[in-house]
């Protein structure tokens, strides 16, 4: 944390914001942030432009993932707390980009209700998470005001006290264990948990205990950025949970997992399975879609709405991954390969020459190339790779 | 389309560290200041044949820019086994399939002025340097060390005082000037022209 206050002349920017909620792709504060496996961060846009081909890559550590995950609410509740001036211009500008493009990202849902609409207008996009953010409700409403005019000019510990009064520890427990947060990890579906608490050896796939959606990116590791902000706001707590994570479970099993799993792709016997490059699927996230694919018909969303075979037939009631307006009495169509071209509305603008030809689309082996090295990386590594 | 916020961002971090990183990025004069065309400036790493020099490489940002690598190629002349000796191009993977979206221009610059002191004979671009440099390592040295000295030795005395250096070689100071003027004020080629002429 030396670094906080080292840069802070911002771009249009008159709020200064600590280097670590900078995003690394767009190099300006973290809007709607995703976190990804490896427990790195960019923004939804950011993460989004940036997946390529058949598996993306960590634009920080290379770490392949094949699902894009939904965003962090939590993560997105604290930066928005903490730099409510900058989060703020900065949704005016992604909101002009989205306005140009057509293509929205999800509206996070209001968990503040009893607030008065009048101030920063970012409230209204607070979300729940999980079930703990609506008891900070009076708390947000008294700190607030101080919060967006004392955060421009406070020093580092300053910053840290009114920290620790603005945020309640409530809001950072682990669904599971009902307790603070102890090395975080972010699923596929957005929702935080400790590590110990994901990690069960039975489970190959971890599953949310909020939402029930699998994670399918592989082995998550610790969210570094969400780590020390829980260090630093509630040090006594966190060094607590420390003590008694460790004297419960001395081994972590973090490596057990696969970096990729290999669950979400069917082989089919005899041919290859379609690959739908540029088109994910709304509800895991399996980017791009391998294997049958289906599209919405009602949906009149630019992004257009798809489910992968294995969504599409447990027939889930969840949001899609834009600002979707997909109903369960939508009527979807089997996409072959041969709509591929006509449909690219999930697919970034940056690699429009790729998916033209079915040829180029070789064997797929997901897991395969990928699995083997970086499941064993340890968490030292893991830990300084940020 | 470019990220411009970013670029804009980006120069600004660059150009603040100069005296520590001696690494620059401008925009092209000749280019209407497009954000698009930039020059980036590295010095040539220490003991190697590059030291001393100063290498201007152009930069062109791809529509897809930070999500497609930008286009970097030495517009200053340099003899080194990944470098085209005659089109500059550079052989580096950063700036091709490992392109990652969190790198930037000062991290490409700062990459590129690796491979300066790191050459990979084994994947070259221009044959004939790396041919020289796996079998005639001083020859190559010295090559590249003379090409180093006339190409990328960056000047920065004043014109006064490249007259005056010249003059102490020896020339008459008319010659000197007239022959400073018709190089474009460079004192290597001024000095190369003297002695031929």
């Amino acid at each position: 944390m030396e670094k906080q206050h080292e840069t802070p002349a911002r771009v249009e920017t008159d709020e200064e914001f600590s280097d670590e909620f900078q995003c690394c792709v767009c190099l300006d504060l973290l809007y709607k942030p995703v976190v990804l496996a490896c427990g790195h961060i960019s923004c939804f846009w950011c993460v989004f432009r940036a997946m390529k081909g058949e598996v993306s890559h960590c634009p920080v550590c290379r770490h392949p993932y094949n699902h894009f995950p939904r965003i962090c609410q939590l993560l997105h509740f604290v930066v928005l707390k903490l730099y409510p001036k900058a989060y703020k211009i900065k949704e005016q500008q992604v909101i002009e980009q989205e306005k140009k493009s057509k293509k929205f990202s999800p509206q996070l849902d209001n968990c503040f209700r009893s607030e008065s609409s009048e101030g920063l207008s970012m409230r209204s996009d607070l979300p729940p998470h999980s079930a703990t953010c609506s008891c900070n409700k009076a708390n947000f409403e008294g700190t607030e005001k101080m919060a967006s005019v004392e955060y421009t000019t406070l020093g580092g510990i300053c910053n840290k006290q009114k920290n620790s009064q603005q945020f309640l520890v409530t809001d950072f427990h682990c669904p599971a264990c009902k307790e603070l947060l102890y090395r975080p990890v972010v699923l596929n579906c957005g929702h935080v948990f400790c590590e110990v608490c994901i990690n069960n050896p039975n489970d190959r796939v971890p599953i949310c205990q909020v939402c029930q959606s699998a994670h399918r990116n592989g082995c998550p590791k610790v969210c570094l950025l969400l780590k020390q902000f829980l260090e630093e706001q509630f040090s006594e707590k966190y060094a607590l949970r420390k003590e008694n994570v460790c004297s419960i479970q001395p081994s972590n099993n973090a490596a057990k997992l696969p970096s990729i799993s290999t669950s979400p792709y069917p082989r089919l016997s005899g041919r290859r399975p379609e690959v739908h490059i540029g088109v994910g699927c709304d509800y895991c996230g399996m980017f791009p879609i391998i294997g049958e694919r289906y599209r919405c018909k009602d949906c009149k969303e630019k992004m257009g709405f798809d489910l992968c075979g294995g969504c599409y037939n447990i027939s889930a009631k969840l949001p899609g991954r834009f600002n979707q307006q997909h109903m369960l009495e939508h009527k979807l169509e089997n996409v072959g390969q041969l709509h591929l071209v006509a449909n690219l509305a999930w697919r970034p603008e940056t690699d429009e020459n790729e998916s033209d030809s079915p040829d180029d689309m070789g064997g797929f082996s997901p897991s395969a190339s990928h699995s083997s090295d970086d499941s064993s990386v340890n968490q030292e590594d893991a830990d300084s790779s940020i | 389309m470019v990220d411009f916020a970013r670029v804009q961002k980006e120069l600004h971090e660059c150009n603040k560290d100069i005296e520590v990183s001696g690494i620059s990025i401008k925009l092209k004069e000749d280019n209407n200041n497009s954000l698009t065309h930039l020059t980036g400036t590295i010095p040539g790493p220490l003991a190697t044949p590059y030291e001393g020099g100063n290498f201007n490489i152009d930069i062109v940002l791809p529509d897809g820019y930070p999500f497609e690598p930008p286009r970097m190629q030495f517009a200053t002349k340099v003899w080194h086994p990944n470098i085209s000796s005659q089109s500059g191009a550079i052989c580096l993977d950063i700036l091709k399939d490992q392109w990652s979206p969190a790198l930037t221009l000062k991290t490409a610059l700062l990459s590129v002025q690796a491979l300066l002191s790191a050459p990979e004979p084994d994947d070259p671009q221009d044959a004939v340097v790396a041919q020289q440099y796996l079998r005639d390592y001083q020859t190559f040295a010295a090559t590249a060390r003379y090409w180093t000295e006339t190409f990328a030795r960056s000047s920065t005395l004043g014109i006064e005082d490249k007259v005056k250096k010249l003059v102490e070689m020896g020339f008459p100071e008319a010659q000197v000037r007239s022959t400073l003027e018709s190089v474009g004020g460079d004192e290597n080629m001024a000095l190369e022209k003297l002695c031929s002429g």
